[in-house]
């Protein structure tokens, strides 16, 4: 799956807005969204919510794990932690990505979140990385990851199953030359 | 004011003994354990504490000026830099370690006692130490009287004794009150004694109690003990006041007495229940105890009494400067002055109570809280242009007692002495203020900005602030500033008119200079109308282009004004309250248009209900227009019009904080969404500037008793529900529109929406009380129902639980709901006629009662379907249950068909026999009567018709029809069909019936005279033509079946039927063509009604006739079924 692909579901994730103008319900095909009342917070998809920040028609308002104490308390737990930890949303990363690059200041402190996020996800990626050496060095022939996310499965997704195929193809052809090696040597 | 607390505690030493004490000015907490370290801590969640190293093992600690002493193991008091941590000299030296140590308040005279029985004072002046030898054991402890003149010491052979300081040996008093040990560790007390700061008082722990010992003479005065402390007390520590004494056992318990009643005013426990082995008050004003226990955790109690040290002149400087006024030791040598016999000191506590309790030291509430009025207002305005208001006469002491009247306010904005505050945030946008600190003296620092929620409304402004207005209001027509006189610049208002047009837009504002003398305290915004407050007790009017209106007269002291659309909120104190209580008056006006009765909400200055001793924090209106205030508990109001001028609790705002002291700042409240948009404020009562805080959306809850339980949410439910449905009522009543409601038709909407919830939730009640046969229960819920429709359904339910004893007396209710509604309804078309002159008016209401039928109509029927379901689980569990039953079910529709007749049957004395004559028609009819009407009523205005028609019309239906939603809606689904196809072959038509009789057990239940028959047939018609021809033939059918005379109608009826199955078809053609000629003769069906209804009056016989007709015809029906079903069988 590509990255722009997980953006795309992640943009279904609800985000709630201050609207600064009152609409009735709008019907969408993923759903009715609204009302709009100006001043009051309303839950509205993410790629909705941007679009209305963008055009200056809402306030974000930061989910409620977008918080210096919360992610702090996070990435110290993803820190102990030998396993992945359970992530507040499924799309930590895009959301805050999007939330920070499309409206800065409507997220306190968007700096150290942005700082805060980033490093769990290398937290996260050196941790999936050295699992997967661990993997490889063990020899092991299934593992099991919990609790990863979609993005963190796939920034390895691509190139891990064709490396392993690499590997199983190197390790064949090596057991097989270490075959004929032998047979040679029994011929000789 | 916060709560007192006991805060987690949190290491500080190594397990052992632990000694504490504060630095004079009570910023730093010094620590002293068995790893030898000092530690200063700069409250208890400093994380940056300083460390010093002084030795294997310290025991005990005492601060002066910069210096830190400390006993140490090897036999020394040692003195430490506080910043640093050197070491600043040797104090004394003893021959084994120091036990405790005492310093004197000017740190001149410094005592330690020490494990080798010895106390030694050490004056500075003198390097040379006296030696105080009397005791036969390890010394515990010493106090220093404050002034000077004694030395209390204890020691582990039991005794405390008085010294005199300026000897060595004189002892002038001695007392044996402690279990003697040998050793100071093995001592069960610490005995550490507490002079009062007057120096009256020496307190000494002595088991669990604390004896106080007066000066001089050496009294015992009195004991204080507390029956949630059994364990030794074992340190006594005075609070800087003087009012309070803390102790602390050796079990954990802190306790906390007010000197002056005797009386607890805490009890904490440690959270380990440890052995406490320092305990410390914080000198400075903060309320505050610090502890150590013998793990080397260290803890502080907060907030330990709800008292106010500030003395009176800080108090009322500090109010709007500054929350918590630094304070020098000098403040409390002045309160201790000014307070000097116990009277005033009780004074003192006690109002200082009230104050707190009043939330008063919380530091925004004094925005609320005026406080003596003159003295703040010459403080915070600096202007006197008022010292003559009321409350700015001196407060003598005596007066004291009374609370003060809360200071006038702006709805929705917070404290005026903040740097950055909101001028106000409601409904339409926010105007924030920006001050700079000095903005009262620089004029020009200061700025206004307005935001509009929403931003098609108006754009944003932004502009300086010259006038130093600190009042605002705002509504989507207008921005309305108002400013306090100054000194030579009189009270000024100014008014953004958004819609202002013409002259080139530069005249959109107007301002107005109020007279010398008079100065705004609030100001509201309303639709065409801007509203100001003097504190003269007048209320100017001015049309939002500024043409003054009215100058009206305010009942008392304005405390805020609100308005919403035209109307008016005046809140105005009207007398001193009691016990520390507001007294406030509210009056709700609406401003412009005619004259009339009832025009104005609350004409009269009526008591606004507040929590005990709680003050207002907001008034206003809901979107919809009801009066709407919260008080400092949180508690939200709103305007009950049923009961007068009352009011009722819509939400407890506390049950949704977390903290004791975070609050919620109203915004509004929406009525039809049920809910009330507030700011959670944590840890204050006003929202900060920066960052921007989010509005949260509350529900209301009406505050049920077991509010959790099924029967109290419905409660609750009903409630809240018929509370809107009123509002609702009472806004299309006046016809006054609400701005969030486009049109009529959502308006009404929405009223049926909550028609229907109050309906479902009395339902649900009844169905709960019926269930748990508490019958009288049901009858009252049934006597709280809106309507007698839903006391329909709640007979029909009661009988099907065979409640009939219920269900008959559910009928009176009924009968008696009805006559009251008809009046009702009557007296309703009388006004109508008053008021004919207004023809919008007419034809809303009109359309309105239309609704409401078709409306009422549909609403039963899932209701039904609702109750059916629930009916239906009932039934088969029932059934699951008893064998029995299963057999009764079989024959349920049997049953039904009984009970139905018995509760039509004419013998019963039923109160519906008269509503069942025009009968003949299901739904299907009424539908056409309906319809008609709507159109009827265009053309036809005799209105008095209508209720008369409407009514027997439900009632019957629910009554009688032994309901069956299928069998309505296939009645609905066939009212157009041409009358020549109502019976095909009546026999295929039974047979169709019975075959979907014996499918479902749904339809035995059901009411045979609308039997699942061929689309084609009209059910009302079928049964004329058949009736029609059985009328005529009765002779016939009497002569062949002879017992059908004697037997009941309905087996006449039956028979009739098979016959006229029989007959030729030409004949059957020719009766059919009769019935359904009766339909366009009467052509329109309330004429019919009307005959009938005529009839009715006129011939009993008749009516009765008619009514058995009806029965039969459903009688027949299955009577038929049963024998074709007998015949298949």
């Amino acid at each position: 799956m590509d990255s722009i692909e997980i953006e795309f579901l992640a943009e279904k994730a609800p985000v709630t807005i201050v609207p600064n103008f009152t609409h009735d319900k709008l019907y969408l095909i993923s759903g009715d969204v609204g009302p709009f009342t100006a001043g009051l917070p309303v839950e509205v998809p993410l790629w909705l919510g941007i679009n209305l920040r963008q055009r200056g028609k809402c306030r974000l308002v930061a989910p409620e794990w977008m918080d210096v104490e919360k992610l702090t308390e996070k990435k110290e737990e993803e820190k102990q932690s030998k396993v992945f930890t359970q992530m507040p949303c499924e799309h930590y990363l895009i959301v805050t990505q999007l939330l920070l690059s499309s409206a800065p200041e409507d997220i306190p402190n968007a700096q150290q979140i942005k700082t805060l996020v980033k490093d769990i996800w290398d937290l996260r990626i050196s941790k999936l990385r050295s699992s997967v050496a661990e993997f490889i060095e063990s020899e092991g022939t299934h593992a099991t990851l919990d609790r990863l996310t979609l993005l963190e499965i796939n920034s390895v997704r691509p190139f891990l199953p064709h490396a392993f195929d690499q590997l199983h193809r190197l390790s064949k052809s090596a057991h097989g030359s270490n075959l004929s090696q032998t047979t040679q040597d029994i011929q000789y | 004011m916060a709560p007192q607390k006991m805060r987690p505690t949190r290491y500080a030493h190594f397990e052992g003994h632990t000694d504490i004490c504060y630095t004079e000015d009570g910023r730093y907490i010094v620590t002293c354990g068995s790893d030898g370290e000092v530690r200063v801590f700069e409250g208890l969640d400093d994380d940056d504490f300083k460390t010093h190293l002084v030795a294997e093992c310290a025991s005990a600690v005492v601060s002066t000026g910069t210096r830190i002493l400390v006993g140490t193991d090897n036999n020394l008091v040692q003195a430490i830099t506080l910043e640093e941590g050197t070491s600043d000299g040797i104090i004394i030296r003893f021959t084994a370690p120091p036990t405790h140590l005492a310093v004197s308040k000017d740190g001149d005279c410094v005592v330690g006692g020490a494990s080798d029985m010895t106390i030694r004072i050490h004056g500075p002046a003198e390097y040379k130490d006296r030696v105080l030898t009397g005791h036969k054991a390890p010394i515990l402890s010493v106090a220093l009287d404050p002034k000077g003149e004694y030395l209390a010491s204890s020691s582990c052979d039991g005794t405390v004794k008085i010294w005199q300081l300026g000897t060595t040996s004189i002892i002038s008093a001695s007392w044996n009150l402690l279990p003697a040990t040998n050793s100071f560790s093995a001592s069960s007390t610490l005995c550490r004694m507490a002079w009062l700061p007057s120096g009256a008082t020496v307190c000494v722990p002595v088991g669990s109690a604390v004896n106080l010992y007066s000066r001089d003479d050496w009294q015992l005065m009195y004991q204080l003990t507390d029956e949630a402390v059994t364990e030794t007390l074992s340190i006594v520590t005075a609070s800087p006041c003087g009012k309070f004494l803390a102790a602390s056992s050796t079990k954990g318990d802190i306790v906390v007495w007010d000197v002056a009643t005797r009386g607890t005013v805490i009890v904490e426990k440690h959270p380990k229940a440890l052995n406490i082995s320092g305990l410390k008050w914080n000198p400075s004003g903060k309320s505050e105890i610090a502890f150590v226990d013998i793990n080397g955790q260290f803890g502080t109690v907060e907030n330990v009494v709800e008292v106010d040290y500030r003395p009176k002149v800080g108090k009322e400087n500090g109010i709007s400067a500054a929350p918590f006024p630094p304070l020098t030791s000098e403040d409390y040598q002045d309160d201790g002055a000014t307070n000097q016999t116990e009277d005033e000191d009780e004074d003192e506590y006690s109002i200082a109570k009230i104050k707190s309790q009043l939330g008063f030291a919380d530091d925004e509430a004094g925005t609320f809280l005026g406080v003596t009025g003159g003295l703040h207002d010459e403080d915070s305005r600096s202007s006197a242009t008022q010292p003559t208001t009321t409350t700015s006469a001196a407060p003598p002491p005596q007066t004291l007692k009374l609370p003060e009247p809360q200071r006038p306010f702006q709805p929705g904005m917070s404290p005026e002495h903040l740097i950055d505050r909101y001028m106000v945030w409601n409904n339409v946008g926010i105007v924030r203020q920006y001050n700079t600190p000095d903005s009262k003296v620089n004029e020009d620092d200061g700025s206004i900005e307005v935001e509009f929620h929403d931003t098609s409304v108006h754009h944003a402004l932004h502009f300086g602030n010259p006038s130093l207005f600190t009042m605002a209001a705002l509504s989507s027509q207008a921005l309305i500033l108002a400013s306090e006189a100054r000194e030579e610049v009189p009270s000024k208002l100014s008014v953004h008119h958004f819609a202002a047009w013409g002259g080139g837009g530069s005249n959109k504002e107007w301002h107005l200079d109020l007279t010398p003398g008079e100065e705004a305290v609030s100001v509201a915004a309303g639709a065409g109308f801007v509203a100001l407050a003097t504190d003269r007790h007048t209320l100017r009017l001015f049309s939002s282009a500024g043409v003054q209106r009215e100058v009206l007269c305010a009942a008392g002291k304005v405390v805020c004004i609100a308005a919403h659309q035209d109307l008016l909120m005046v809140v105005c104190h009207s007398g001193m309250g009691v016990s520390g209580e507001q007294s406030m008056s509210i009056q709700v006006l609406r401003v412009g248009g005619k004259g009339g009765k009832g025009r104005h909400p609350l004409p009269f200055p009526s008591p606004l209900p507040l929590s005990p001793r709680s003050y207002l924090a907001w008034a206003g209106f809901t979107d919809e227009g009801t009066p709407l205030t919260i008080d400092s508990t949180g508690i939200v109001r709103m305007m009950h019009y049923k009961y007068g001028y009352t009011w009722t609790i819509v939400l407890d705002s506390k049950i949704h904080t977390r903290g004791k002291s975070d609050h919620y700042f109203l915004i509004g409240a929406s009525e039809r969404q049920s809910n009330v948009r507030c700011i959670l404020c944590k840890g204050s009562r006003f929202p900060p500037v920066l960052p921007k805080p989010h509005v949260s959306i509350l529900n209301m809850k009406i505050p049920v008793c077991q509010g959790e339980t099924e029967k109290g949410e419905l409660e609750e439910e009903c409630m809240r529900s018929s509370l809107l449905l009123q509002t609702l009522t009472k806004s299309s009543a006046t016809n006054q529109s609400i701005s969030s409601f486009s049109s009529a038709e959502d308006e009404e909407e929405a009223k049926h929406k909550i028609e229907r919830s109050v309906k479902e939730a009395m339902i649900k009640l009844f169905a709960l009380a019926c269930r748990g046969d508490l019958d009288a229960r049901a009858l009252d819920v049934c006597q709280l129902m809106p309507s007698h429709h839903t006391v329909g359904l709640a007979i029909k339910y009661a009988a099907k639980l065979r409640k009939l004893h219920l269900a008959e007396k559910l009928g009176e209710v009924a009968a008696a709901k009805m006559k009251e509604e008809e009046m009702e309804r009557e007296r309703e078309l009388e006004e109508e006629d008053m008021y004919r002159y207004n023809p919008w008016d007419r034809q809303a209401r009109g359309n309105g009662i239309e609704n409401e039928d078709e409306e009422s109509v549909q609403q039963e029927e899932d209701m039904e379907e609702q109750l059916e379901e629930e009916e239906e689980e009932r039934e088969r569990q029932r059934r699951q249950d008893n064998p029995l039953l299963m057999a009764a079910a079989r024959k349920r529709g049997e049953n039904n068909t009984f009970t139905t007749s018995l509760l039509l049957s004419p013998a019963t004395k039923n109160p519906f026999r008269r509503s069942n004559t025009p009968t003949t028609n299901t739904k299907k009819g009424i539908d056409v009567i309906d319809r008609f009407r709507k159109s009827q009523k265009k053309s036809e205005s005799s209105p008095v018709l209508r209720p008369v028609v409407r009514k027997p019309q439900n009632k019957q239906q629910q009554l009688l029809s032994n309901k069956c939603k299928a069998s309505q809606e296939e009645g609905t689904s066939t009212t157009q069909t041409p009358p020549e196809s109502s019976t095909h072959a009546t026999g295929k038509e039974n047979q169709l019936s019975g075959q979907s009789i014996t499918t479902s057990t749904e339809h035995n239940n059901t009411q045979m005279t609308v039997e699942p028959e061929p689309p084609t047939t009209t059910t009302a018609k079928k049964p004329s033509a058949l009736l029609l021809w059985l009328r005529d033939h009765r002779e016939e059918v009497l002569k062949r079946y002879p017992g059908g005379d004697s037997g009941e109608e309905s087996d006449l009826v039956a028979t009739a039927a098979m016959m006229f199955k029989d007959v030729d078809a030409s004949v059957k053609q020719k009766y059919k063509n009769l019935a359904a000629g009766i339909t366009p003769t009467n052509t329109e069906e309330s004429d019919k009604k009307r005959k009938l209804e005529d009839e009715d009056k006129d011939s009993p016989d008749h009516k009765k006739k008619s009514q058995n007709i009806v029965k039969a015809s459903g009688l027949s029906k299955l009577s038929s079924f049963k024998f074709n079903k007998a015949s298949q069988d």
